[in-house]
């Protein structure tokens, strides 16, 4: 009757797989059958945020003890959450790390907390991980984490890199990592960069995805060269950094929100097809309308507004993407004080209406209308002349 | 395109009688028709009558889903299918649950295996204390007392 007591232990071991780790480790005492089967899991995940304060040494020695003995031929995944304290060994992590690479580990995440003030000890990981072949994902989280990688670095699967607020050792450091990786699929670079960044060059033939969002006064700009990018994300809200972006024709979808050189950064993504547009600016007049321009595949536009001249931007947009079909805009924080609106001089011939309006444009959204002047001008424009519209939406703005 | 239809004989000798896609969503079934192909009727000796039928049950609810808007589903009947499964789970009783993850197994059907693991896992070992596990598994505690102590305070993080 009892079919659980009949289960195989590579069943049992596959329902263990569903569960938390730390669940899966309290099956250990069901019965002898249970004892040693969570050590096969493929998968493990240490969360000491998940751990009461009164047993965490236990638990860093649980996991010194059971880490090299854990009996699965390769640990597929480990994701370490520690927090780092006075009670804190970074030794340990260094340690884990150490273990994991030796047993083959595909994906690992490390995740550095530190809730006091005082600064802790930096936690360098072994050399060993920088020379990982089985590596195929990679995500490091926490400023304690130093990325000192070795001149020798070379991660051949490694397809996803995850960098967030690290700590780099020099300058060197970020770049030796990006050139090392010959298949790397998605790259994310975020949070604050300490020092030690310097320029952020992403030369990656294989890049599929790449994802930057970068603050703090450390780099000196960035180059971007990922011919074979299909997901691109841009958040920059520093000033002065320069960009230099080479064309990404296989660009299916871009977030880009930049506060100066937007249209540059443009000019390398004009074969998107998905488009939000989310600029840091404050004066239209920044923005420097590049002539010859066009999106010629783009069919869903975002455009998120901020300062009063903004339809000076989406009118350009507008004439320069003869296909859009979906236009979204959000009106978010207004900064009406910082500009003065100048009425956009419609010229109401029809040969300058945008072509997208006369043939494509069948969706429009607008969120956050206040019937400001602006507002109301680029609405009646777009109502008088867009004759493909299906879908209209306007919602007001809810303070 | 014809729909060709696929004979199964459960253990106990009941027939069911289904459209190839529906059986083809086992990985198992067609390697017994290419071992078998003299017989239109594939034995499948490890699985009864009553769970061959929940299983069937199952691929039917999702070839159909599977077969809906020219293959891509929508959302909304991905969350159909997603309370389907959860009804489909929940109306079962324990023995049927192991039997079906069994049976699962041996078809090698990747999404009714994991619905019925993570299904295990969650209803009957997750959130419970050791010993509420043990009362729903029935599973016979056969260690030394001090044996338990021992393994519980090596693993005391793990516990609530």
């Amino acid at each position: 009757m009892d079919i659980i007591n009949r289960l195989p232990d590579e069943l049992l071991l596959k329902i263990l797989t569903f569960l938390p780790t730390k669940t899966a480790v309290s099956t250990s005492i069901l019965s002898k059958q249970w004892e040693f089967l969570w050590m096969w899991l493929p998968n493990l995940e240490y969360d000491e945020l998940d751990v009461k304060s009164s047993v965490i040494i236990r638990f860093r020695d649980f996991i010194d003890k059971n880490l090299p003995l854990h009996r699965a031929p390769i640990i597929q995944t480990l994701i370490l959450s520690f927090q780092l304290s006075d009670l804190s060994q970074p030794e340990n992590i260094k340690r884990w790390v150490g273990t994991a690479v030796s047993r083959c580990v595909r994906e690992l995440s490390i995740y550095l907390f530190c809730f006091d003030h005082k600064q802790p000890a930096d936690v360098s990981l072994p050399s060993g991980l920088y020379t990982c072949n089985s590596l195929t994902a990679l995500t490091l989280y926490g400023k304690e984490i130093l990325v000192d990688v070795p001149p020798t670095a070379y991660l051949p699967s490694l397809k996803t890199l995850l960098l967030e607020c690290v700590t780099y050792l020099n300058e060197d450091s970020l770049r030796l990592l990006l050139s090392c990786c010959p298949v790397l699929e998605d790259l994310s670079i975020e949070g604050r960069s300490g020092e030690n960044v310097g320029k952020i060059v992403v030369n990656i033939p294989s890049l599929q995805r790449l994802s930057l969002n970068v603050y703090g006064p450390a780099s000196d700009g960035y180059v971007i060269v990922t011919p074979s990018l299909k997901y691109f994300k841009f958040d920059d809200c520093e000033e002065g950094f320069s960009y230099l972006a080479e064309h990404m024709p296989m660009l299916k979808e871009a977030y880009i929100s930049v506060v100066h050189d937007t249209e540059k950064l443009l000019e390398s993504i004009a074969s998107v097809k998905l488009l939000t547009l989310r600029p840091y600016i404050t004066s239209s007049a920044k923005f420097v309308y590049p002539a010859g321009m066009v999106f010629n595949q783009l069919e869903h536009l975002k455009v998120h507004i901020h300062s009063v001249n903004w339809s000076k931007l989406l009118v350009w947009l507008l004439r320069n993407s003869p296909k859009l079909r979906i236009l979204n805009v959000y009106c978010d924080d207004f900064h009406s004080e910082l500009d003065v609106y100048e009425p956009v001089k419609w010229d109401n011939e029809q040969s300058s209406v945008p072509e997208c309006l006369l043939r494509s444009l069948e969706t429009l959204k607008f969120a956050g209308y206040r019937g400001r002047e602006e507002e109301r001008d680029f609405l009646s424009f777009l109502f008088k002349h867009a004759c493909c519209l299906k879908s209209t939406s306007v919602i007001l703005h809810v303070s | 395109m014809s729909k060709k239809n696929i004979v199964l004989k459960s253990s106990n000798g009941i027939i069911f009688e289904v459209e190839e896609a529906v059986a083809l969503q086992s990985e198992t079934i067609p390697y017994m028709i290419e071992d078998d192909c003299a017989n239109d009727t594939i034995p499948l000796a490890n699985v009864t009558g009553d769970i061959l039928a929940l299983v069937i049950e199952y691929c039917k609810k999702h070839v159909v889903v599977a077969d809906g808007d020219g293959g891509g589903s929508s959302s909304s009947s991905q969350e159909d299918l997603k309370n389907w499964d959860a009804q489909f789970m929940n109306d079962l009783d324990q023995s049927k649950i192991f039997n079906l993850l069994l049976a699962a197994d041996f078809l090698n059907i990747k999404t009714l295996f994991d619905l019925t693991c993570q299904f295990v896992a969650d209803t009957m070992i997750k959130g419970k204390s050791v010993e509420e596990v043990r009362r729903t598994l029935n599973i016979e505690k056969d260690y030394t007392s001090e044996e338990e102590a021992k393994a519980r305070q090596e693993n005391e993080w793990a516990f609530k």
